[in-house]
């Protein structure tokens, strides 16, 4: 298929934002040599093709999501690696909290990228985890206390 | 007879036919005692309330919520307050004071508020000083406000010394381009009810800074947050969508829009990932694919001067 071939040859080569796109193109390609590629990709050096490729193959069916990765990108990240993760985690949505929620006591910067996922993703299973974490700093706290609130006036 | 609840109390008074003043001192002394339930009649009784009370309900969310989300509207209503002159007095004086309790400063602060940020009192009062001298408070002719994206409500190209901010600002030359310290911002949260309410806040901020022509540069969900304002009673005269991902269920109310522009990456991760495309492919709106890729290029100023974007916009406008 045209199409196929022309987004492969576009995941192996170019500028990371179109080999991203590329990835995602391939999304629900079920031949071993797209699905081959795609797993290529997902430990790619750009985060962005990486992440795309991984969300690709969870696409597919195949869960081969790097979510600690995932939040630890988003620390550093530029703001438009921020959106993708935003994206990816608004497309998968519940599935991903219980696979957050360990990485709510991870200390710092990546607890708040955490908090602000599972407020975004927003239903009853992300509240839970929410209400039954403890904090370990005050700023977490109240980042976790503002999030609730928020919650509730909702 | 028992005494009612606080909220049932609160409840009384929002729905009662007194005066705003007493309205508004009896929900300042509810505030302590209201439980959270009470927060949705306070947002409730928010919408078409007589200013005064509106004070006093922005001031018992925050003695109950400890959030500042009302700081901006306190902002305005003290700017909407000096500009009425003495007949704003009361009003002025009670958002001053909410505004303290808000910031924790103090009023003598507040007077002084204004190195390195806007000094809203003093501003108000130059504008009160020339409503005493008989000068009315003026519609200004035009606005430009830049609306950021999700998860950027604290990222800095659309602020004053920011990359576009600046570049419009100065490069383009939209003097009118919006930069005070009550710069229109949302949560950024990323999820459907957020850009909603977004765009209700925009409605509101838009009626607090009322003018003839306003121009509206949205990125990202910002654009769809200011497409989704469009469906209030507010008309944007252009509107430059930046990187928006395009769903049908965001559209604009195309009426209320003098002129529609979407810009777009060539590749673009956080459209594709986003539910939505990029292109409208409506004669209501103009579509500029770029020859530059990322989900920022389209805020980018190397970008708009690479690729003549102005000139897509009709920039200069007259």
């Amino acid at each position: 298929m045209g199409d196929e071939r022309d987004w492969l040859d576009a995941l192996a080569n170019g500028i990371a934002e179109a080999r991203a796109v590329a990835a995602l193109q391939l999304a629900h390609v079920q031949s071993q040599e797209v699905v081959t590629a795609l797993r290529g990709a997902t430990t790619d050096a750009s985060p962005q093709v990486a992440l795309a490729a991984q969300f690709a193959l969870w696409q597919s069916g195949e869960d081969v999501l790097d979510v600690a990765g995932m939040v630890q990108a988003c620390v550093t990240a530029d703001e438009a690696l921020q959106q993708q993760i935003a994206m990816i985690a608004e497309q998968i949505g519940a599935p991903l909290v219980p696979r957050l929620a360990p990485l709510l006591n991870e200390a710092g910067t990546a607890a708040q990228v955490v908090l602000q996922l599972l407020d975004d993703i927003h239903d009853d299973t992300a509240l839970a985890c929410l209400r039954d974490w403890q904090p370990v700093d005050d700023d977490l706290l109240r980042a976790r206390a503002d999030v609730l609130a928020d919650w509730h006036d909702e | 007879m028992p005494t009612a609840s606080p909220l049932t109390r609160l409840k009384r008074i929002l729905k009662s036919n007194s005066e705003p003043e007493k309205k508004a001192t009896e929900i300042c002394v509810l505030a302590d005692v209201l439980l959270p339930d009470a927060i949705d009649v306070l947002d409730d009784g928010l919408a078409g309330a007589d200013p005064l009370v509106q004070v006093a309900i922005m001031d018992a969310y925050h003695t109950m919520t400890g959030d500042r989300f009302h700081k901006p509207d306190l902002e305005n209503m003290m700017d909407f307050a000096a500009s009425l002159g003495d007949a704003g007095e009361q009003l002025y004086m009670a958002a001053r004071i909410a505004l303290g309790n808000i910031t924790g400063l103090s009023m003598d602060q507040l007077d002084e508020w204004g190195d390195g940020q806007l000094n809203i009192t003093a501003t108000a009062r130059r504008r009160r000083s020339r409503r005493r001298r008989g000068r009315p408070a003026r519609m200004i002719d035009e606005i430009t406000i830049v609306i950021h994206g999700t998860w950027a409500s604290d990222g800095t190209w659309w602020r004053p010394g920011g990359d576009f901010f600046d570049y419009v600002k100065n490069d383009l030359g939209r003097d009118d381009l919006y930069g005070k310290s009550d710069q229109f911002k949302w949560s950024g949260k990323n999820r459907d009810s957020k850009r909603r309410k977004a765009a209700t806040e925009l409605h509101q901020w838009l009626k607090g800074h009322p003018a003839r022509e306003v121009n509206v540069f949205g990125h990202s969900h910002g654009a769809n947050v200011a497409m989704l304002a469009t469906h209030h009673d507010i008309r944007m005269d252009r509107l430059i969508m930046l990187s928006p991902p395009v769903r049908k269920d965001y559209f604009a109310k195309w009426s209320n829009v003098g002129a529609a522009f979407n810009v777009q990456a060539k590749f673009d991760p956080v459209v594709a990932i986003a539910r939505g495309g990029q292109w409208f492919r409506i004669p209501e709106v103009s579509e500029r694919p770029l020859k530059a890729s990322g989900h920022s290029a389209s805020h980018e100023s190397k970008v708009w001067r690479a690729e003549k974007l102005p000139k897509f916009v009709g920039m200069p406008w007259q």
